[in-house]
């Protein structure tokens, strides 16, 4: 499974980059990206357009495949003196102010934070925020609207750190650093939560099966028809045997000159994965 | 770090509220039942059930519950592919949308977004909606009949949304009127205060154990299902048996034989009502949007075939399926019991 980390800020990402041992891919341009084998981390600037950009940008450029995860990891205001600074909140709903759109993340596995509904803003707030009941940033929307283009919502996550209650000065870099340093274990124990753990919305084919059937598609010169059948074939073969597909490879020997042989081979494999 | 698989949320720790649903006795009822769950206030219910980018059998394994009121229409024609008992008045409520149980032949599953439960508080307004169906039918000699159960299992929820007790009474109340509450539960003992009455049909869909075990997810065993049906029958309910559907499941003839066998002989005949039977079958979009899904099932990827109107068994298949399970009945169930067919 890939893990992919959104910060606005570098402070914000600092401990993360640390505590995973990600190092920065200098071919990235124009947004730092650091990585390791199996976690991304984009820190995306200040703002919701350019949350979604580089959200967009990311999922376009890389080839991530299907189990993923995005986090946007933060710092935000409290708009209550109730709302302790400090304290991980997991987002449970994300209004744009500016338009008034608002958007739900579904929580699906436990946790041991607590829940606040959050809005995104595009100007920060500094006269105290008696307009708003929660949290305020200026990320989530932009994040969560740009990611669920690719992830279903329950893979979509959002992690925020109470920094202020949005009248103070401005936040040093220190500071942030040190509250997502505070809360490191919590927001990597969410991301951990889905490791290890197949979830039904990813397809019963894996990557290399799928490749394989591309291949047998393509050398034994299938339809289309008969390309779907293959596959619908594979599944069932793997849903019936423990999610074992049986050996294909030497089907990829075979050359195909006429349309007698292809249906041959095509009815072999079909036996095969009959049995 | 590995988990284990068990640190799924439990169903409803998330409720959302459409506003005004406090005002109702079935939403204050419902929200005393969870009082840890998460609140969270959304202004229409479709907000969050209509989302797109939701996965269906991903949140079954934890399901939220959406409160919020119906508004019209609140009776809907029911589908050609249900058993109607003849009646030409028939219709279908919603007062909530998808069941607790997951059975992988479901056509939920293809007809929601969504696996969250939507229950709608405001039940009045489908008892007025009735009364007003009732004064306008187009047959007039011919009842009303309304299924209740026919987007969820309504029954299964009757401990924590109680809706059915409601639906009887008022059936009671007006004339003309034919309720059906079909189920999977075993849950008679929340009827048990009831007085039996004829006009509401109370339905048990029972399969064979083998098909419970693989297909029905979360639902009670065969054994605890014909328990409950003894119950209403003791009780003086006149009960629909729904044999429905019927999986060409490998050695389905022996399966369903010794099924049908076990079940006719522990339920006394004065006690049926009728007996309604189908074959597996689904609208062939609901059935796209559950592939597009990669159900782990293998009953999609057998012997079915797609046409226009219907997924289901190449005819072959259905004919064989048919003929077995008629000859079966007919040595267990004498001739006057109705046998409806879809």
């Amino acid at each position: 499974m890939v893990q992919l980390f959104f910060t606005a800020l570098p402070s914000e990402a600092r401990s993360i980059i640390e505590a995973l041992g990600l190092y920065k891919d200098p071919g990235y341009q124009p947004i730092p990206l650091y990585r390791n084998e199996s976690v991304l981390l984009a820190v995306t600037g200040v703002g919701k357009i350019r949350s979604a950009w580089s959200v967009g940008y990311v999922f376009g450029r890389e080839r991530l495949g299907e189990d993923v995860i995005a986090l946007n990891i933060g710092v935000c205001g409290g708009a209550s003196r109730s709302i302790e600074i400090g304290q991980c909140y997991r987002i449970n709903q994300i209004t744009d102010y500016a338009s008034g759109k608002t958007v739900y993340p579904d929580i699906l596995f436990k946790h041991n934070l607590s829940e606040l509904p959050l809005t995104t803003v595009d100007k920060p707030v500094l006269s105290g925020g008696e307009e708003f009941e929660s949290l305020v940033d200026m990320e989530a929307f932009g994040f969560y609207t740009a990611a669920s283009q690719y992830l279903k919502a329950h893979r979509l996550i959002c992690l925020k750190i109470v920094s202020d209650h949005m009248d103070g000065p401005r936040l040093t870099r220190t500071y942030v650093s040190s509250l997502i340093q505070k809360n490191l274990k919590s927001i990597l124990d969410v991301a951990d939560q889905y490791q290890g753990r197949p979830l039904p919305d990813t397809r019963i084919l894996n990557r290399e099966e799928l490749a394989l059937l591309k291949d047998l598609n393509r050398y034994l010169r299938l339809t289309k028809t008969q390309s779907i059948q293959l596959e619908r074939w594979a599944v069932r073969c793997k849903i019936h045997n423990d999610m074992v597909l049986p050996r294909l490879e030497e089907f990829k020997q075979i050359s195909v000159n006429t349309k007698h042989e292809r249906n041959m081979h095509l009815e072999e494999i079909r036996q095969r994965l009959a049995e | 770090m590995r988990r284990s698989g068990n640190d799924w949320l439990n169903d409803f720790s998330h409720i959302y509220l459409e506003p005004g649903v406090e005002e109702y006795f079935l939403g204050r009822k419902i929200l005393e039942n969870f009082p840890a769950s998460v609140r969270i206030s959304i202004p229409d219910y479709k907000i969050i059930f209509n989302r797109s980018n939701q996965h269906f059998q991903t949140q079954k394994r934890s399901m939220k519950l959406i409160l919020a009121l119906k508004k019209p229409p609140y009776l809907y024609p029911l589908s050609e592919t249900v058993q109607g008992g003849g009646f030409r008045n028939r219709y279908y409520v919603t007062p909530i949308m998808n069941c607790l149980f997951n059975c992988d032949y479901c056509y939920l599953q293809g007809m929601y977004p969504t696996a969250n439960i939507l229950v709608f508080v405001n039940n009045e307004d489908l008892f007025r909606a009735t009364e007003i169906a009732l004064g306008n039918r187009s047959e007039k000699e011919d009842p009303v009949y309304i299924s209740l159960s026919y987007n969820t299992d309504l029954l299964a929820f009757e401990n924590l949304v109680p809706i059915c007790r409601s639906w009887i009474e008022f059936t009671r109340k007006v004339e003309d009127l034919v309720i059906e509450i079909r189920t999977k539960s075993a849950f008679f003992h929340v009827l048990e205060e009831e007085e039996p009455l004829d006009r509401v049909v109370l339905a048990w869909t029972l399969s064979p154990a083998e098909v419970i075990r693989k297909y029905e997810h979360g639902t009670p065993p065969l054994e605890k299902r014909i328990r409950a049906v003894q119950r209403a029958i003791r009780r003086g309910w006149k009960v629909r048996l729904c044999i429905d559907p019927i999986l060409g499941i490998p050695n389905w003839d022996g399966i369903y034989a010794s099924f049908l066998e076990d079940v006719f002989s522990r339920l006394p005949v004065k006690g049926i009502r009728d007996v309604t039977l189908g074959v597996f079958r689904m609208n062939p979009t609901y059935y796209k949007r559950i592939m597009k899904q990669h159900p782990r099932a293998d009953l999609f990827y057998d012997q079915i075939e797609i046409t226009e109107g219907s997924v289901t068994y190449t005819p072959q298949l259905k004919e064989r399926i048919n003929k077995s399970i008629l000859k079966q009945l007919s040595s267990c169930l004498p001739d006057h019991i109705p046998l409806l067919w879809i």
